[in-house]
């Protein structure tokens, strides 16, 4: 499963990444704000969920 | 710096002005957007600055970054809507069976992390800001991966990226490479680890990439028997 920035989601589109997770973060903090580790965590806890969950290829989840 | 007293400037535009950031005098990669505005006429970019501006100013008052958090991320939505990237032909998927507690989870981060002993430009390698000035050569470059043992804590991580500002990441390698927060996971049953996971530079050949390494990465993955991968890009 992937991360993206909302910036490049369309980049993960046309790479047509299996499973993704668009953050609504600034670029070069995909994963979450420096020091906010329970954000990060969320984030890491999403795509684990959908890399169970997703049944299908280019499945996406916005957080 | 532009010398106020040279007779002989030229007046800076604001066109100018917004092209420096990319790679430019004021080259930061935090404000590269601005020069990537390209579907807004001049004007319209100088209301999106005007507008973050307004907001520093507020942030300033109440302490409260969300707002100016939300302006500038919406900008960078923005400057990067009509890039162009290449598109692949397939969208293969593989079902995840099992459970994560017993599976092997390698972390892979394109956002140039490595650990700061084993610098993968060698014990004289360029600092973030020298990266900048050698954006040409990293986009030729071969990509190479560097190895992060499980154990690897976030004080002994560093980063280095001339496509974004990795100062950040030197900050807190979680916001690009969350080993701390899977290790955490770990630690409570939830999900299992690979032995090592990796890093490498996202700006580099996205040929070589693709056509040299992408695919002995994959076997070399699946020969240390990971389960699943999670990538993160910058």
């Amino acid at each position: 499963m992937s991360i993206f920035v909302e910036a490049f989601t369309h980049i993960a589109g046309r790479l047509r990444v299996p499973r993704v997770v668009i953050t609504p973060h600034l670029m070069g903090r995909t994963v979450g704000p420096a020091n906010d580790r329970d954000r990060q965590r969320t984030v890491v806890e999403a795509a684990l969920s959908l890399l169970v969950d997703a049944d299908k290829p280019e499945s996406v989840e916005r957080l | 710096m532009t010398d106020p007293q040279d007779p002989t400037a030229e007046p800076l535009t604001f066109r100018a002005f917004r092209e420096s950031f990319y790679y430019g005098e004021h080259a930061d990669m935090q404000y590269k957007f601005l020069a990537k505005l390209a579907t807004l006429s001049d004007a319209q970019a100088a209301d999106v600055v005007a507008d973050i501006l307004g907001e520093v100013g507020t942030a300033l008052d109440t302490g409260d970054l969300r707002a100016l958090h939300d302006r500038v991320q919406q900008a960078q939505v923005a400057a990067y809507a009509d890039s162009a990237e290449p598109q692949v032909d397939d969208a293969p998927f593989t079902p995840f069976r099992g459970d994560l507690a017993d599976a092997r989870l390698l972390l892979l981060s394109a956002g140039g992390v490595f650990r700061r002993d084993d610098d993968p430009m060698g014990s004289d390698g360029p600092t973030q800001a020298e990266s900048l000035s050698l954006i040409k050569e990293f986009l030729r470059g071969v990509p190479t991966l560097s190895a992060i043992p499980t154990d690897t804590t976030d004080s002994q991580l560093t980063a280095r990226h001339p496509g974004y500002d990795a100062t950040t990441a030197q900050r807190d390698p979680g916001t690009v490479f969350p080993l701390a927060v899977l290790r955490d996971l770990a630690a409570e049953g939830r999900v299992g680890l690979a032995d090592t996971h990796y890093a490498f530079t996202g700006a580099t050949s996205q040929s070589r990439l693709k056509k040299e390494v992408a695919d002995a990465w994959a076997q070399q993955f699946v020969a240390e028997e990971v389960d699943g991968c999670l990538l993160v890009a910058t």
